[in-house]
């Protein structure tokens, strides 16, 4: 066991050093540290004597009108109910995931065909221990990313007196574990496939599904119709990192700790069941040399 | 140190590995040929790892391997046939050398790293990054991170494939050095060229069966039945190819343009002999060369009748 | 004649235009609906192609099958009714069956019901069987006893009027000869105009018959069926009854002296209200029930969207008899602010038009109502953060009675995100170089 962690943290600190290599890391935080610059002064832009009136400035017009328009009223309240924080994280987190799950599922794939990840585990490790050094890497920088946003929104808020409201930390938490779970997936899809463009399609038509279920579930309807579509979609649901992700952040809203904690550790368990899938599935399929 | 029974390897109704019993003895070269699609990298898988056999069984240094001993792997060191393109693009030679010193846990790493980047004369490009490095220096790089850890064994899959005429000469003395001090190689090839060079014994596999398992000079006699001579000839008059058809030690002369492919019906080297009798005619040859028949060229012979012969041959021993 | 060609075309244009924003009407068996949405009745029905009723539960709430004409309005983007051409009320029995297949049958009662009219308040009151009888009966009477106030009143003040006009004629007429006319302008001033008549403070709506549905949450179907037990087509429906999330959260409705016309709404308990701090401000804090999006958009419009994991705030009723704590950061201690009635006044010194003031029913407002009620919050501009909170006359704090006001102004300190925002490439472009000399230092040697 000790073997393996040592493995698995010496191959986790070359990827850190290889992500720190990556312009588009660097590239993603400026990027996010603009936008919550614009984020943050079209919101006080926005604030009038009685009150936030979105329609003072363009974007957050639009937002709260595309908000409403799909997802009715609550949920454009909800997301400004406590500031502009929720909003911008969401804004620049997702974007930051992305390329953390893709830079993953693509890398995995491509390492396997070209057989780097092989003269690694020709060594004194099977590859778990190889996908889960991307799975550490992944959690660091997530974990790293959120602290940073956090410090960052702290500033911003004791510059300006808005409120980094409580919540907003605990919907943190819950999205770091989504991150991770959704990174999963990006490990499961290399796993089946066998180079970095399978791997990342795989990937990428997977967390597509997951989306589109999510913004369905979000959307407003005129009529529950059970059809087969609509089963696949729900069993299919249960699976989705966003489900619960969302569910978390109705919790956090709702200020019911119990069900934020069962969001959290549904995250946790999807993790957990994708990393063995990828154990088992790893030794099943095989790795040609 | 590798011993393999009755090792099968089924994907579906496939049978890629069948019932092989290898076994690599301490300080040898051992050559694995076949052609591709044998079942030669199928099995070197088995043996690290990164497949599971359907049946039979593994011995790596006298213990029962499976997966779980991945500690046994450890003392394996591999050079697969073609080095990773497009990954790590940003490493040095050292940093990548390195990052498997660490790996394989390697004592004063950085000291071996210098010391064996020198043996093969990479120590002046350590700092470079490995993307630029030529095929052979790659392949060079390669067989330094497989030592890295000391093993006792080293297994190459196609260890001279695509290199110069120079880089395949590095790349022999480097892997004669290392066997001269008492490391068992395993080389898995279809040149029968280089593996006759270097390998004390070799297996032979086909179709996922072990043909034969036996040193260098009875394989090749069971297996080139037919050499072949080729000399370029400034002039080739018709009673020239009738004299040479009448040489006990040869079979047919073929001519193409001014050269004479002349098949030879013994294992002698036969190129004195030919070249004098032409010059004995008043000939002179401006090039002569014997033709080894790559294993390659050597399994396209390989029929049913041949097959037979060799699993005769394999009873009788 | 080409000018009316244009005026012909252009007519026909639009008439076809319009034609083709409205489906064709078609005679459907339907359930109109009186629902109680938790604050008030709401109007809708339930077409053929409509599998679902929704209700609240544990409320009254009205079902009234008919025939009638439906159709598509494209141009509003809803279904409509079109009771002109047919409007036939089906009589029947509605059976109801559980999810426990217990059937019950309901008979139709007459009903009505009422809204008192407030400020913004809205107390609704059904009434059923002989009690929606004797309602009615009471506000027939009270509108007959108000009409003949009404004509009484009508006729004494034309009485006053003609009576003022000949005191202002008498008073002019002693002016102008120089007499005495004090003593008249004392009678003219002495005199008050009649009494205003009384004024119905409700209005009922007409009787009508209806099944009653009150039923726990649940799901149900239902059925029409006629005298002799036979079930109408297109009838049998399903009725889902639901209930609040959460019940009697705080809200707050609140306006800036600058938009005193143009209030809003702090719904979310928890919610930070952000402020620019320039005006003043009125709250005024209300309760509310939580339901689920879909269920209510549902029940308020039977062929409306909602959605189902999100949940909405609906008005019950104003916070009477509370005190509003609040605590601003530049003062010690908290302060109580009372709830006041006040009056909107023009005013040309102000920049907005109007002054609002405290509401004075003996003497400048008398016979006036008051424009509105609401806790004064003034700003003081220092205070960047008050704390609010709603609390009742036995200073127990409401739940969920909180906010956080927050006054928030642009300050150039944020441009420190933008200065932060170049040292990621800045240490991007340090690790570039270190790697680009390194190598550079391999190829040299």
């Amino acid at each position: 066991m000790n073997e393996k962690v040592r493995v698995i943290g010496i191959i986790a600190r070359t990827r850190i050093k290889e992500t720190l290599l990556n312009p588009a890391l660097y590239v993603l935080i400026t990027g996010a540290l603009v936008f919550t610059y614009y984020s943050l002064v079209d919101f006080i832009n926005a604030i009038d004597s009685d009150g936030l009136n979105l329609a003072k400035t363009p974007i957050l017009e639009l937002v709260s009108g595309l908000m409403t328009s799909f997802f009715g009223r609550t949920a454009s309240e909800n997301l400004f109910a406590h500031g502009p924080f929720l909003f911008t994280f969401i804004v620049i987190f997702f974007p930051f995931i992305l390329y953390l799950s893709i830079s993953t599922a693509f890398k995995l794939g491509n390492e396997k065909s070209t057989g780097a990840c092989q003269l690694v585990i020709f060594g004194p490790v099977n590859i778990t221990p190889y996908y889960l050094s991307f799975l550490i890497r992944d959690i660091f920088f997530t974990l790293g990313y959120i602290f940073l946003v956090c410090i960052l929104f702290t500033a911003g808020s004791l510059v300006t007196n808005m409120v980094v409201d409580p919540t907003f930390f605990l919907s943190a938490v819950s999205s770091f574990f989504m991150a991770i779970a959704l990174l999963s997936y990006g490990i499961l899809a290399s796993s089946l496939a066998s180079n970095g463009f399978t791997s990342l399609s795989i990937y990428l038509s997977s967390v597509a599904v997951f989306f589109v279920l999510y913004i369905g579930s979000l959307m407003t309807i005129s009529e529950y119709t059970i059809n087969p579509a609509t089963v696949i979609g729900l069993v299919l649901q249960v699976f989705s990192p966003f489900f619960y992700w969302q569910a978390s952040l109705t919790a956090v809203e709702h200020g019911n700790w119990l069900v934020f904690l069962l969001d959290v550790f549904a995250l946790v368990l999807i993790t957990s069941v994708l990393m063995v899938a990828t154990h088992f599935l790893s030794r099943i399929r095989s790795i040609k040399v | 140190m590798i011993r393999t029974k009755d090792l099968t390897k089924k994907f579906g109704g496939y049978v890629a590995v069948d019932n092989l019993n290898l076994n690599i003895k301490p300080g040898e070269t051992y050559g694995f040929l076949g052609p591709n699609g044998a079942g030669k990298t199928t099995t070197i898988s088995m043996i690290l790892g990164t497949l599971t056999p359907t049946e039979g069984e593994i011995f790596l240094f006298g213990e029962k391997y499976t997966l779980n001993k991945a500690g046994l792997r450890k003392r394996i060191g591999v050079v697969p046939d073609k080095h990773p393109v497009g990954v790590w693009t940003w490493m040095t030679a050292f940093e990548y050398l390195n990052f498997f010193a660490s790996i394989f846990e390697v004592k004063d790493a950085g000291k071996r790293i210098e010391f064996l980047l020198e043996q093969v004369g990479l120590h002046e490009f350590r700092n470079r990054r490995f993307t630029s490095y030529s095929r052979g220096m790659l392949q060079k790089l390669s067989i330094i991170r497989a030592l890295l850890p000391n093993p006792d064994i080293l297994i190459m899959d196609e260890p001279i494939t695509g290199l110069d005429p120079f880089g395949i000469k590095q790349v022999r003395d480097l892997i004669v050095a290392e066997n001269r001090e008492g490391r068992s190689i395993l080389i898995s090839s279809h040149q029968l060229s280089e593996i006759e060079k270097i390998c004390h014994r070799v297996a032979i596999i086909f179709r996922g069966k072990l043909l034969a398992e036996d040193n260098m000079d009875r394989i090749l006699k069971t297996l080139v039945r037919h050499r072949e001579i080729e000399i370029d000839v400034e002039k080739i008059p018709k009673t020239l190819i009738r004299q040479i058809e009448k040489m006990k030690f040869v079979n047919k002369v073929k001519v193409e343009d001014l050269t004479l492919k002349i098949e030879i019906n013994d294992d002698t080297d036969r190129r004195r002999d030919v070249a004098e009798f032409i010059f004995k005619k008043g000939l002179i040859p401006l090039r002569i060369q014997e033709k080894n028949p790559s294993l390659e060229e050597a399994f396209m012979t390989i029929t049913n009748e041949n097959m037979a012969l060799f699993t005769r041959k394999g009873a009788q021993k | 004649m080409k000018r009316f060609l244009t005026t012909l075309f252009l007519a026909f244009t639009l008439s076809a235009g319009l034609a083709a924003q409205i489906s064709e009407k078609e005679e459907e068996f339907l359930y109109s609906i009186h629902a109680y949405d938790g604050k008030e009745y709401k109007k809708t029905f339930c077409r053929e192609e409509s599998s679902t009723i929704y209700l609240l539960a544990d409320d009254q709430s009205f079902l009234m099958p008919r025939k009638t004409f439906v159709y598509y309005d494209a141009a509003l983007n809803m279904w409509r009714i079109d009771s002109q051409g047919v409007n036939e009320e089906l009589p029947g029995r509605l059976e109801v069956t559980g999810t426990d297949n217990k059937v019950t049958y309901i008979d139709k009662t007459v009903y009505t019901y009422y809204v008192t009219p407030g400020e913004w308040d809205m107390q609704w009151k059904v009434y059923t069987g002989q009690k929606a009888l004797d309602e009615w009966k009471t506000f027939e009477e009270l509108r007959e006893k108000i009409r003949e106030e009404g004509k009484k009143f009508q006729e004494e003040m034309f009485k006053y009027r003609r009576w003022k006009e000949e005191m202002n004629k008498k008073i002019k007429e002693a002016r102008l000869k120089g007499k005495n006319f004090e003593g008249l302008v004392q009678e003219l001033n002495a005199k008050s105009p009649p009494p205003y008549p009384g004024r119905i403070h409700y209005e009922l709506y007409p009787l009508e018959m209806a099944f009653i549905i009150n039923l726990p949450v649940g799901e149900y179907r239902i059925r029409l069926l006629d005298s002799e037990g036979r079930v109408y087509e297109n009838s049998d429906k399903k009725i889902i009854t639901f209930s609040r999330e959460r019940s009697n959260s705080v809200g707050f409705i609140y306006s800036a002296t600058d938009k005193i016309k143009l209030p809003k709404q702090s719904r979310i308990p928890q919610a930070i209200i952000y402020i620019n701090g320039k005006h003043d401000l009125y709250l005024r804090p209300y309760l509310q029930n939580e339901f689920n999006d879909f269920y209510h958009e549902k029940l308020s419009n039977n062929d409306g969207r909602g959605n189902p994991l999100s949940t909405k705030w609906i008005i019950t009723e104003p916070l009477y008899n509370s005190w509003l704590e609040y605590h601003r950061s530049a003062e010690p201690g908290p302060e109580i602010s009372l709830e006041e009635q006040f009056k909107v006044e023009r005013s040309r010194e102000n920049p907005f038009g109007y002054r609002i003031v405290y509401y004075d029913r003996n003497d400048a407002h008398k016979n006036f109502e008051p424009d509105f009620r609401s806790f004064y919050l003034p700003m003081d501009g220092k205070s960047t953060v008050i704390k609010i909170k709603v609390r009742d006359y036995k200073d127990k704090y409401y739940v969920s009675g909180e906010r956080e006001i927050r006054v928030v102004w642009y300050t150039a300190g944020l441009v420190f995100l933008l200065i932060l925002a170049g040292i990621p490439i800045a240490v991007y472009l340090f690790i570039t170089i270190k790697r680009i000399i390194l190598y550079r230092t391999a190829e040299k040697s």
